[in-house]
């Protein structure tokens, strides 16, 4: 049960002067139950790689795998596991289209021909992922909302589709400190309660550190770093630099401690963690 | 899917042809494709072609992507070559039923064929070589004398300027759009014609709507700039005739000429 990606190459518009290599020769497997993290400068292919996943991106060269079956084939196969992927692109709320908030989260459900009792369930299933009331928004057009719900209800609308594997594109970008921690948190939840397996794209250091246990790190259409938050950090900051990525600041905290001869150690993510650390050094305890 | 369009693209590039003035580009077109539509004769015809691929080699594009721009358009150029095959009276020289294939059906073939062909041509030649913005300010330039009689010349440009610098924008949002609805398990590729049709909403709903936030959002960038139409505004870059653009605009004229001469012959 796994998403493989097997030799993957992509380039737009090829044979073009504005052609560009997206990804190149990438091998990545992402394992059920796993939520890992995808970062990298803006254009190393992040995005490029994760709509992959979800087969709506044909690689130019090599082949993608979920659950064993090639999904880029015209099978049947193909079709059926496609549909166990969810996918949010960067600016969901782009694609609300339907009259009502009901109609459009149903959108999903209707298309993989669910009857009407399960279609309404599942879109109460997703309004309150999103923390939505159902009778307060059911009813009203999702163009007469704020920025924060039109993203709420894009959302619900691939949670009502209950993917095994939830590929994210930046979900949060461009929303409030707060509207952006409910959401993670929420995804989060989903994950540890129904082990649905997690790829996120993301540009804050901070939340992929709490949230992911697995980071990629993209660049220039390869992957340099894959690994755990703790051994992808404690690389010098000077590689991870040149991928246009910082460490978590109480990493860089740490690190330049330790380099003035403090006995720290490095491999420090979080501020719990360097609280301890640190009041540990100066003898409390 | 969408992205293979190649009509209307512009190709970067340093040949001469791309750094001619645009006026001179659009002159040239003018007077070659008002030669083209009169010539009638093989010689003619064998004049403008050698022009043709002087002027495609001139451009340093390769031939796979100039030839592109024809392809969408093959099942157009076979309509009109068989029409005129079997639809011109003269000598008979082949009948299938009610299809008389003639001698000067043929000839008349190959010339309306040569025709659209190379009007195609030479047009996805100038888009190719000449930047979208370059184009419309040389329209704007060569419409401009006409303003004295009520023509809105900046006007047009500005509008041609917009719709063009948008045209990419539109089709990458219709990509994303296309994939977000897949994701969501819509299918665009198989059912009937109205099924298809109705399928299309959740494509165009969202276009249209991020379409009219835009322009409102660009008529606000613009006005907070102190945009207000043409009325004396300068410009970052003049356009200027060097002897470069001399030399083609003489050389484009020269088909005039030749023509004639051909003609009487």
């Amino acid at each position: 049960m796994s998403i493989e990606l097997s030799d993957v190459s992509f380039t737009y518009s090829p044979g073009t002067p504005y052609e560009r290599k997206a990804l190149q020769n990438i091998n990545i497997k992402f394992f059920q139950g796993e939520f890992t993290a995808v970062i990298g400068h803006t254009g190393s292919g992040k995005s490029t790689l994760i709509q992959h996943l979800s087969g709506l991106v044909n690689p130019t060269m090599g082949q993608v795998y979920v659950d064993g079956i090639n999904i880029n084939a015209r099978s049947v196969d193909a079709k059926q596991v496609k549909r166990r992927i969810g996918m949010v692109f960067q600016y969901p709320e782009d694609q609300l289209f339907e009259e009502t908030v009901f109609a459009d989260v149903a959108f999903g459900p209707r298309n993989h021909s669910l009857n009407n009792a399960q279609v309404e369930e599942r879109v109460r299933y997703g309004l309150s992922f999103v923390g939505l009331d159902y009778h307060e928004y059911k009813d009203r057009s999702p163009f007469s909302l704020s920025g924060g719900q039109m993203r709420r209800v894009a959302i619900a609308g691939v949670i009502a589709l209950k993917p095994d594997y939830l590929v994210l594109d930046e979900p949060t970008a461009g929303l409030d400190p707060q509207a952006r921690n409910e959401i993670l948190a929420q995804f989060y939840r989903l994950h540890v309660e129904t082990g649905v397996t997690v790829v996120m794209v993301s540009h804050n250091i901070e939340e992929v550190v709490r949230l992911a246990k697995r980071i990629v790190i993209m660049q220039e259409g390869t992957i340099l770093l894959d690994g755990s938050p703790r051994s992808v950090f404690k690389h010098d900051s000077k590689v991870l630099e040149r991928a246009g990525i910082r460490s978590p600041e109480v990493t860089r905290l740490m690190m330049e401690l330790a380099k003035r001869g403090k006995p720290v150690r490095t491999d420090i993510l979080t501020v719990e963690e360097a609280m301890t650390e640190i009041l540990a050094w100066r003898g409390y305890r | 899917m969408i992205g293979n369009i190649m009509i209307g693209q512009y190709f970067p590039g340093q040949s001469v042809l791309h750094k001619l003035d645009p006026r001179t580009k659009i002159m040239g077109i003018l007077i070659f494709f008002g030669v083209l539509l009169t010539i009638d004769n093989v010689s003619s015809y064998g004049m403008v072609i050698i022009f043709t691929l002087t002027v495609a080699g001139l451009s340093q594009i390769s031939g796979k992507i100039l030839l592109m721009g024809l392809k969408p358009l093959w099942w157009i150029i076979l309509l009109t070559m068989s029409i005129h095959f079997f639809s011109t009276p003269g000598h008979l020289i082949g009948q299938w039923g009610p299809f008389e294939l003639t001698i000067e059906g043929i000839r008349q073939g190959i010339f309306m064929t040569l025709r659209i062909v190379l009007l195609i041509f030479v047009f996805s030649l100038l888009t190719l070589t000449t930047s979208p913005i370059s184009l419309t300010d040389g329209i704007e330039r060569l419409l401009s004398p006409l303003r004295t009689v009520g023509v809105p010349a900046h006007e047009l440009a500005m509008m041609m300027t917009i719709a063009l610098r948008f045209i990419p924008t539109i089709i990458q949002e219709t990509e994303k759009i296309i994939k977000a609805q897949t994701g969501r398990g819509a299918d665009f590729t198989s059912g009937s014609i109205i099924k298809r049709a109705t399928n299309t909403i959740p494509i165009l709903v969202p276009l249209l709507i991020n379409a009219f936030r835009r322009a409102d959002e660009l008529a606000m960038a613009m006005e907070s700039r102190c945009y207000k139409g043409g009325q004396g505004r300068t410009r970052m870059w003049e356009m200027k005739m060097g002897a470069a653009d001399m030399v083609a605009l003489i050389v484009t004229s020269s088909l005039v000429v030749g023509a004639v001469i051909l003609r009487s012959i």
